[in-house]
């Protein structure tokens, strides 16, 4: 089977195309950063506007591209949610209508599920059941999977994602966007010993995260300060440590309290070379597998999504079960999206 | 000529299909500020309409599509599955603004197409239509306030359209004369928009990557705070309410 996935749901304009015997094929993304950084954040018209202007191009380019040697694609998933209503509605209209006049499967697919599946787009992909930490500009959440999409929610952000504190903190600090590799890079040369800053909420039990509070105090410690070059450093260290030492104390929660042998970790934070570093060290200690997805793959992407359409549509039982909850089905007309839509409930 | 025409544009939903002989349509309106509804309803018409005619896409000349001005998720819907079913079945495409597709439902006369744009304006332009010949327009669409249309328009000349509804005191206000010959008309349908893909002909077509949208209204974050050169931003929460 060779599958089209496009992905739409927030300012990345991401098309792919998977086939399961031979991998991912080719894939493209087209960011919306530069637009919308004059304004302070992501616009959700212009975001829209973007996408319908620069997805059909996209798809056609991948579709030409001659390692897609296939004369005909055999379905097309793109993102149904969650994320924006009028972005995520430009890649179902088309998509579903692609389908339609290609006479082919069409799928809707949860945005959160392409990020909890990317690994599988690699060459020694996790078996189920695993532990999945997704950590990303707009969510911050610990899952257990069971199995083929069988999804328990441990713990989410009750506040800011993490991605979303490391944009913020960057700001503060005069640091470029998006805020994580600038975090990264300015913290190499930071001073481990000058600054230490509070892991929210790992006192007490509980695998729900908090960040709005550790955005706070660097904003504190960086207005008592005068803001050189090697304080920046320093602070920017002290709030990543923070950051990674925090997600690293959940999933070890996590990881005892399931009994999970394996990890996954995945979403935009999930490129953070330390937090790698860090969650690699746990594991080795508790006889985990870590598993994530190369840096490209960590951010919105179609092949993602791709990959996800392709695994509800073949995993047996999944397809007849999105039928029977009235979810969007496989072969009907209707498009539907849904901004808010928990991964326990596709 | 077998056009298939989409207009998803307004609250109105609709798909024809239309050939030299004859011209089926399947119509449905939205409740106000419903526009996404139209994603339930457009893909099943276009089913309807292609299986009572017989026709499959591949037996088409064009898909023509209403580029808006109108609700800019329901443009977008339009431009959106008519680029997917063109771009799938290997046909052109036809644009067709709405104010255009209001117009093409009168015979003959002057006509002055308005449409509720909320925040207190209309889109609209002005048109002629001949003895049922494709409108031609003598003002290009605009979004304005009702009250200050930014041409004359004569006593004989009809007006139409959703803007009429909502704002028609305040149009007749400014144009400064109420004779002019109010009509029911209140959105646009897809069998006046093949009509007009019709009049139009394979020569205004274009590949449906070339396909644009007609927002008309682009200034749409003026109120939002700009931030000066140099400053980075944050992204929105938005995106993480999906649990």
């Amino acid at each position: 089977m060779r599958i089209l996935g496009i992905e739409t749901s927030c300012d990345d304009t991401g098309a792919a195309i998977y086939d399961s015997h031979q991998g991912l094929i080719v894939h493209q993304l087209a960011s919306q950063v530069d637009l919308h950084q004059q304004y302070g954040g992501v616009v959700p018209e212009l975001a829209a506007r973007d996408h319908i202007r620069v997805l059909l191009p996209l798809i056609d380019s991948l579709v030409r591209d001659p390692l897609n040697d296939a004369k005909k694609l055999d379905a097309v998933a793109y993102t149904a949610g969650p994320g924006l209503v009028g972005a995520l509605l430009v890649g179902a209209s088309l998509g579903k209508s692609l389908a339609q006049s290609w006479g082919v499967p069409a799928i809707g697919v949860h945005h959160m599920e392409g990020h909890l599946l990317s690994p599988m787009l690699e060459d020694n992909p996790p078996e189920f059941p695993f532990l999945a930490l997704l950590v990303s500009g707009g969510h911050t959440l610990l899952v257990d999977v069971e199995a083929a999409g069988h999804y328990k929610i441990l713990g989410q952000s009750v506040d800011d994602a993490a991605g979303e504190a490391f944009d913020k903190t960057a700001k503060l600090l005069g640091l470029d966007y998006p805020g994580g590799p600038a975090i990264a890079k300015a913290a190499i040369n930071g001073d481990a010993n000058r600054f230490t800053f509070p892991r929210p909420m790992t006192n007490r039990p509980g695998l729900d995260f908090s960040f709005s509070g550790l955005k706070t105090h660097t904003l504190i410690t960086a207005q008592k300060h005068q803001l050189d070059e090697q304080t920046i450093a320093d602070i920017a260290l002290a709030f990543e440590l923070a950051v990674v030492d925090t997600l690293k104390i959940k999933c070890s929660r996590a990881l005892s309290q399931t009994m999970r042998k394996r990890l996954v970790v995945a979403g935009g934070v999930g490129a953070n070379q330390r937090l790698r570093a860090t969650l690699q060290k746990l594991a080795d200690q508790n006889n985990v597998r870590l598993f994530y997805p190369r840096a490209e793959f960590c951010t919105d992407n179609g092949a993602m999504i791709a990959y996800a359409g392709y695994f509800r549509l073949t995993t047996e039982g999944l397809a007849n079960r999105r039928l029977a909850t009235g979810k969007p089905a496989v072969n009907d007309y209707a498009f539907d999206v849904h901004p808010r839509w928990s991964l326990e409930d596709i | 000529m077998k056009i298939l025409a989409i207009d998803t544009a307004t609250e109105a939903c609709s798909v024809a299909l239309s050939t030299a002989q004859e011209i089926i349509q399947k119509y449905d309106i939205q409740s106000i500020g419903q526009p996404a509804a139209h994603s339930r309803l457009v893909l099943q018409m276009v089913e309807d309409v292609l299986q009572k005619s017989n026709f499959r896409l591949g037996n088409l000349d064009a898909i023509a599509v209403n580029t808006g001005p109108g609700s800019f998720t329901g443009v977008r819907i339009g431009l959106g599955v008519a680029q997917g079913l063109a771009y799938g079945a290997d046909l052109p495409v036809i644009g067709v603004c709405s104010l255009a597709v209001l117009a093409a439902s009168i015979e003959s006369g002057v006509v002055l197409p308005a449409i509720d744009a909320r925040m207190n304006q209309v889109y609209c332009g002005l048109y002629e239509v001949v003895k049922s010949s494709k409108p031609i327009q003598l003002y290009h669409p605009v979004v304005v306030n009702p009250g200050s249309m930014p041409f004359p328009v004569n006593k004989s000349a009809c007006g139409l359209g959703s803007g009429w509804d909502v704002y028609g005191d305040a149009i007749i206000a400014g144009i400064g004369h109420n004779e002019i010959n109010r009509l029911s008309v209140r959105y646009p349908e897809a069998k006046y928009l093949a009509k007009v893909a019709q009049q139009s002909g394979l020569e205004s077509a274009v590949a449906p990557m070339q396909l644009q949208a007609t927002y008309v209204r682009n200034n749409i974050v003026e109120s939002r705070k700009r931030l000066p050169p140099g400053t980075r931003p944050v992204r929105h929460a938005d995106h993480a309410r999906g649990h």
